[in-house]
């Protein structure tokens, strides 16, 4: 029941390989310098790209293999983008509870979930406040909650720490511990720093 | 300490323009002014004829009901007022665009997000060639084709709704209303809003459509939280384009609409009118004095129409600038 990726990805004239398994509840990292593919792969895996060739599988159910293609909406995939992707004209509270409202939760369910999930992330109080009032720090965390609400198949992580200055890491480092400790998700972190996952990522694969 | 001895000295700064640039940046600006100027004296020949007018009349001119040149020998008999025409230009157009907005909307989207490629040039260039109909021929349609299917359903509209009172119609005639005028200028704005609306959505961040997919949200969800809010403003600029051509329509409506001087939001018995069709109707037959009065309520729908599209073109910029 792992994620399975053994595929060639990329656009334009990018073309990259990368095989690897991700089981349940581990914890992969992705390294790679600027330009390797790392965030394209995170993409490919989530459907917002399409291989070049190979397959992607998950729990035995082809993703993509170039002639079966699942919708990213239906793969129980989730990603933290590098660049976060906040909603810029809704509330804390209701982007972390867009994931659950968007698989039919009722509301009053997605929120109570996702104040959940901000407490754990250590921004309980913060329901209320827009993205554009955050620091970086705390935008990455919202991003954070608002993927495991969900309870996701697979967590894609790009770049969580790029955004965090050095004083602040720590911190993020132990509120990625925290969401990780115990969850069945498999979950591939990107970093183009190894040390960030060091502690993090039990295999890393460098591309 | 500074040595004054070796202070540099304070640059001028020129720009040595060539005579080729100095000719072509005076035709452009030129050109550019040429514009303004001609709106100037537009504004200023309606101001110039028209202005007996309002020393006359004053503000009742706007707000008076009752359109009566009197003796054309004695102009002090005349009663003149352009409320009922202003009314019904404000009605109609308001009708119109209550109807185009939600029609230009699903097209803008269904256009951008919903329609495979070779679809969407083609409806694309469709919009286009609608948008070039003249007026005229949509007035004809519109007295020919669309005349009779309305007064057909006006009838039980009125019997069902008559306890709300702008569908009731104790004349009981129907036909030429500000309902068939509002729902032909509908179809008339309808290519100006959904062109500004699928220039707008099709600007909406790209990467937040994504990050809705990858959270699970299906295409619908994604336009209602994404698309959506970003348009918002520039939807809005969009209808008050359409409402300033809507505002100015003159064939269509003067084809359309029963010219009544009597404030009327009763829109669908026949009676209204409005600004532009006053004009073209009494130009041809009116007074020295009357063509005053023409001047005059052509200076007001001037004002009009330029405040209502100034509006829009702030509110269309600055949602691109939001991009």
């Amino acid at each position: 029941m792992t994620l399975q990726v053994d595929a060639t990805f990329g656009r334009g004239g990018f073309n990259r390989h990368a095989a690897f398994e991700v089981a349940p509840g581990a914890v992969l990292g992705l390294v790679g310098a600027n330009g390797s593919g790392k965030s394209t792969l995170l993409h490919t895996i989530a459907g917002i790209d399409r291989v070049r060739s190979g397959r992607i599988v998950l729990d035995g159910q082809v993703l993509d293999d170039g002639t079966e293609f699942v919708e990213p909406q239906d793969r129980r995939c989730v990603v933290v983008f590098q660049d976060l992707r906040l909603f810029p004209a809704m509330s804390v509270l209701d982007n972390v509870a867009y994931g659950p409202r968007s698989h039919g939760a009722p509301r009053a369910d997605a929120h109570a979930r996702a104040r959940e999930a901000l407490a754990k992330v250590g921004l309980a109080g913060f329901e209320g406040r827009r993205p554009d009032g955050l620091s970086g720090g705390e935008r990455q965390r919202v991003a954070i909650a608002r993927a495991v609400v969900t309870n996701p198949a697979v967590l894609l992580l790009d770049e969580p720490f790029a955004s965090v200055d050095a004083d602040s890491r720590p911190g993020l480092r132990e509120v990625l511990r925290g969401v990780l400790t115990g969850s069945e998700a498999r979950t591939v972190i990107v970093s183009h720093d190894p040390s960030d996952i060091a502690d993090l990522a039990a295999t890393v694969v460098r591309l | 300490m500074t040595d004054t001895a070796t202070t540099p000295e304070r640059r001028r700064l020129t720009t040595n323009y060539t005579p080729v640039d100095r000719v072509f940046r005076g035709s452009m600006t030129a050109g550019a002014l040429f514009s303004l100027v001609v709106l100037a004296l537009i504004a200023a020949f309606l101001l110039y004829r028209g202005f007996e007018i309002f020393s006359d009349f004053g503000f009742s001119f706007i707000t008076g009901e009752v359109w009566n040149i009197g003796d054309p020998m004695d102009t002090s008999t005349a009663v003149l007022g352009i409320g009922a025409m202003l009314v019904g230009s404000v009605l109609t157009a308001v009708i119109a665009i209550l109807i185009a907005v939600p029609f230009a909307m699903s097209a803008a989207l269904f256009i951008e997000y919903y329609a495979p490629k070779s679809v969407r040039t083609a409806l694309t260039a469709l919009l286009d060639l609608v948008a070039a109909i003249p007026s005229v021929i949509y007035g004809i349609w519109g007295y020919a084709v669309l005349l009779p299917i309305v007064e057909d359903w006006s009838v039980p509209l009125e019997r069902w709704l008559d306890f709300i009172p702008i569908f009731d119609v104790p004349s009981g005639i129907f036909g030429r209303s500000p309902f068939l005028a509002g729902l032909l200028l509908s179809l008339m704005i309808t290519p100006i809003v959904t062109s500004v609306a699928r220039e707008v959505y099709g600007q909406a961040p790209r990467d937040l459509v994504d990050a809705s997919y990858a959270l699970g949200g299906t295409k619908w969800g994604a336009i209602r939280n994404v698309v959506l809010p970003f348009g918002r403003s520039g939807l809005v600029g969009g209808a008050m384009l359409g409402l300033g051509r809507a505002l100015g329509e003159t064939v269509a409506v003067y084809l359309t609409l029963n010219l009544v001087f009597d404030i009327n939001f009763r829109i669908l018995g026949s009676a209204g009118g409005n600004v532009a069709s006053l004009i073209a109707t009494k130009f041809g037959e009116a007074t020295p004095y009357e063509l005053k009065a023409l001047m005059a309520a052509g200076l007001v729908l001037f004002l009009v129409t330029l405040l209502v599209n100034f509006l829009a073109t702030v509110i269309v910029n600055r949602s691109r600038r939001i991009v």
